[in-house]
């Protein structure tokens, strides 16, 4: 049974075939399109035919998903074709028992800690605790730090550390399991070059297609346009760089948090596409300056000294990051001369300036100060959406 | 009047390079890949403009050195394929820069920016626990702690954490500095017990915090007045039977779970400041070399060792002073006691 399209027996079966691109050139001649679907299309479980599939059909489907996603690699059913395959595999490795070696998660005795710690770990003693709860908490892998870090998504104050190694329960081991599948998958999407076969086309059509209906919906901020800003909904580092801050944060604070944050959540909260420019999304230089510049420049004036007085080539720099290169007077076509910086993420942040960082009960589970704006946009759009509907249906009553 | 920080002259900088300065005071783990790195100069105390430089024979930096006397020289904390154009990363050492101008919860009384040392005995400190936690949690075996002159840089160069990314890093990081918060879970979980992880550098910090911490800070994590004093009254108990041995009974009768979080949020909120993190997550630093003289206070960028009783004896005012100025030096130390009692 194939517990990672990553590992050793499926690379074994991959090299049979003279390589992944050998391999993704004859499949089309073996497995249908409806084999490869079967392994996405499943609702709650992955059903017994796709657990208990062959080997070498098994490495065939998988590459085929794959190869079709190479089509559109950014495309947004990437992520969901991932999740399902990773949850295929998860299974079988609880069947099997155990991770194959390529990802590094090793199997470990609880004994192996001092036995205070595992006590404390395993919650053991505390009451209301059911079997599999309990079984779920036992220490039971290990992964060394060097991979757990890439691969684990969460801080490292949820696991224990000790010589070199991450300690893990079941539930640990397969989400770092997940951000492992995830990174190879990355890795190997990238690495297929362009396929001509019609095969893929269709694959990559039908699985569209499918998640479209099965997933549909969008994230939480997908409806959030560009509009007016909202500086009532702004999250605790924003506000608080608003204010104006001492020496020390001042660059960090306005050049680079408030420059991106106010230019993103004013005119692109949805950038379709990594390298967008500001001059796709405004008709003129004057809408930046009145809506974004100014605030900045009034944030900056708030500093202890004030920034653009005490540095005043800062304000180029602003421009700079607004992505119309190092220039105090921009016009429009110099829009894409640098990068627009999207604003750094919440650890970023915490690690550049902690004193900006103050959360409230918003911020739980936001990595992006960008998110928090546009998850609260989303919640207030949707309350009033209520509000207004229940005042038109009293409206509705009284005539 | 003698002082124990000074800004030097150029005459004396030409004096310590030309005297007392050689390449083969640079550690050997900068030394042996010494055409990988990118070394910076500060020529006139501006900041160092001069950047780019690559020397591939170490007598060739001598020479360079002794030749202009720079205010500071920097290296790379990165390797590269061609360190000139900073271009093929290599990966770059994992650097925690502890300032000691900068350090909370200070136990002097000077002004605010400028170092004493009690400030510097507080960033060793630090940098000891720190080398500790990258020994015996990350299981590191190539950990060095330099004397940067104004504070302490603890520089790791295994393998795996050369490529670590920002983004490792900074989780690295907020783990080293003990950044988040210890929740009501983790205390009646016990998970804050532990002998080893996070909560463990946790307690570390807190050792150090709850040492440092006065009526003031305690009265402003909001603790009442009978709390205050006896926290204040039972350090040792809580850095002896706490910090040492996670048992949570060393907190006094009266200091319950809800002051106890109050503290542990206020020892956290410190901790963060502990560290520049900047260093930490950039992947292209310069740092100070070591050996280098720090112009600005008159004192030499020192390597102190890769042991932990390396750091605990590592004495500034004795081993980092420049010949030129050690009578002055010993003097301003003796007068500091003096005045300190």
């Amino acid at each position: 049974m194939i517990t990672d399209p990553f590992g050793e027996e499926a690379a074994k079966i991959t090299g049979e075939f003279g390589g992944l691109a050998e391999l993704l050139s004859i499949l089309p001649d073996y497995i249908d399109i409806e084999e490869a679907m079967a392994r996405v299309s499943w609702e709650e479980t992955p059903p017994d035919d796709v657990v208990y599939m062959g080997n070498i059909k098994d490495v065939m489907t998988f590459y085929a998903l794959v190869g079709a996603l190479s089509i559109r690699p950014y495309g947004s059913e990437v992520e969901e074709v991932m999740k399902r395959n990773a949850e295929i595999y998860l299974r079988r490795i609880e069947l099997v028992g155990g991770f194959d070696v390529a990802a590094g998660i090793e199997r470990v005795r609880s004994e192996s800690l001092p036995s205070r710690d595992a006590f404390i770990l395993e919650r053991r003693g505390m009451r209301g605790i059911t079997p599999e709860e309990l079984e779920n908490l036992r220490i039971a892998y290990r992964v060394h730090l060097s991979r757990f870090l890439r691969f684990w998504e969460g801080s490292l104050k949820e696991v224990y550390v000790r010589s070199g190694y991450a300690y893990l329960s079941k539930t640990q081991a397969f989400e770092v399991w997940r951000g492992y599948f995830k990174s190879r998958f990355s890795e190997v999407l990238r690495s297929i070059e362009h396929l001509d076969d019609d095969f893929y086309t269709k694959l990559n059509e039908r699985v569209s297609k499918l998640l479209r209906e099965k997933v549909g919906g969008g994230i939480l901020t997908g409806s959030v346009k560009a509009q007016p800003l909202r500086f009532d909904l702004f999250p605790p580092c924003v506000r608080r760089a608003i204010e104006g801050v001492p020496s020390g944060m001042r660059n960090y604070a306005i050049t680079v948090l408030l420059t991106s944050f106010l230019s993103y959540a004013r005119f692109c909260p949805n950038p379709s596409r990594k390298d967008v420019r500001l001059k796709d999304c405004v008709k003129s230089v004057k809408e930046i300056e009145d809506e974004v510049v100014s605030v900045i420049v009034e944030a900056g004036n708030r500093c202890s000294p004030p920034l653009f007085e005490d540095q005043p080539n800062e304000i180029k720099n602003v421009w700079y990051h607004l992505g119309f290169g190092f220039t105090e007077k921009p016009s429009l076509d110099d829009s894409g001369s640098s990068v627009w910086y999207f604003p750094p993420n919440c650890d970023k942040i915490r690690a550049n300036v902690p004193q900006l960082c103050n959360p409230d009960e918003f911020c739980r589970g936001i990595k992006n100060p960008l998110t928090y704006y546009l998850r609260r946009l989303f919640r207030e759009k949707q309350r009033q959406g209520r509000e207004g509907a229940g005042t038109g249906a009293e409206g509705g009553g009284d005539g | 009047m003698a002082e124990l920080f000074r800004q030097v002259s150029v005459r004396e900088r030409k004096l310590y390079y030309s005297r007392e300065w050689r390449v083969s005071m640079v550690p050997s783990f900068i030394r042996e890949t010494l055409k990988m790195r990118e070394l910076g100069f500060d020529h006139d105390g501006n900041g160092p403009s001069d950047r780019k430089n690559v020397f591939y024979d170490p007598r060739d930096l001598e020479d360079y050195v002794r030749l202009t006397s720079p205010y500071a020289i920097y290296s790379s904390i990165a390797l590269y394929d061609e360190p000139g154009e900073m271009r093929g990363w290599r990966g770059a050492e994992l650097v925690f820069d502890i300032d000691a101008k900068d350090l909370p919860l200070r136990r002097c009384d000077h002004e605010p920016g400028e170092v004493c040392p009690i400030c510097l005995e507080d960033a060793k400190k630090l940098a000891r626990d720190t080398m500790v936690v990258l020994k015996e949690d990350f299981g590191l075996e190539n950990v060095h702690v330099i004397y940067s002159g104004r504070g302490y840089h603890v520089r790791a160069l295994d393998d795996w954490v050369m490529e670590l990314d920002s983004k490792a890093r900074e989780r690295v990081l907020s783990y080293i500095s003990a950044a988040e918060d210890v929740t009501f879970d983790d205390l009646s979980g016990k998970r804050v017990m532990l002998s080893s992880g996070y909560f463990r550098v946790f307690r570390l910090r807190f050792g150090y915090f709850i040492e440092r911490v006065n009526e003031n800070h305690l009265i402003s994590a909001g603790l009442n007045k009978a709390q205050v004093r006896k926290v204040l009254d039972n350090k040792a108990r809580i850095v002896e039977g706490f910090v040492k041995k996670g048992m949570l009974t060393a907190f006094p009768k009266g200091v319950g779970y809800g002051a106890m979080l109050k503290l542990f949020h206020l020892s956290s909120t410190y901790s963060k400041a502990y560290f520049d993190g900047r260093v930490t997550v950039d992947v292209k630093r310069i740092l100070r070399l070591p050996s280098s003289l720090h112009s600005k206070v008159g004192m030499v960028a020192t390597y102190v060792g890769s042991r932990e009783v390396d750091v605990e004896r590592f004495d500034p005012f004795r081993r980092a002073v420049p010949k030129f100025r050690r009578e002055e030096v010993k003097e301003a130390y003796e007068k500091w006691l003096e005045i300190r009692g």
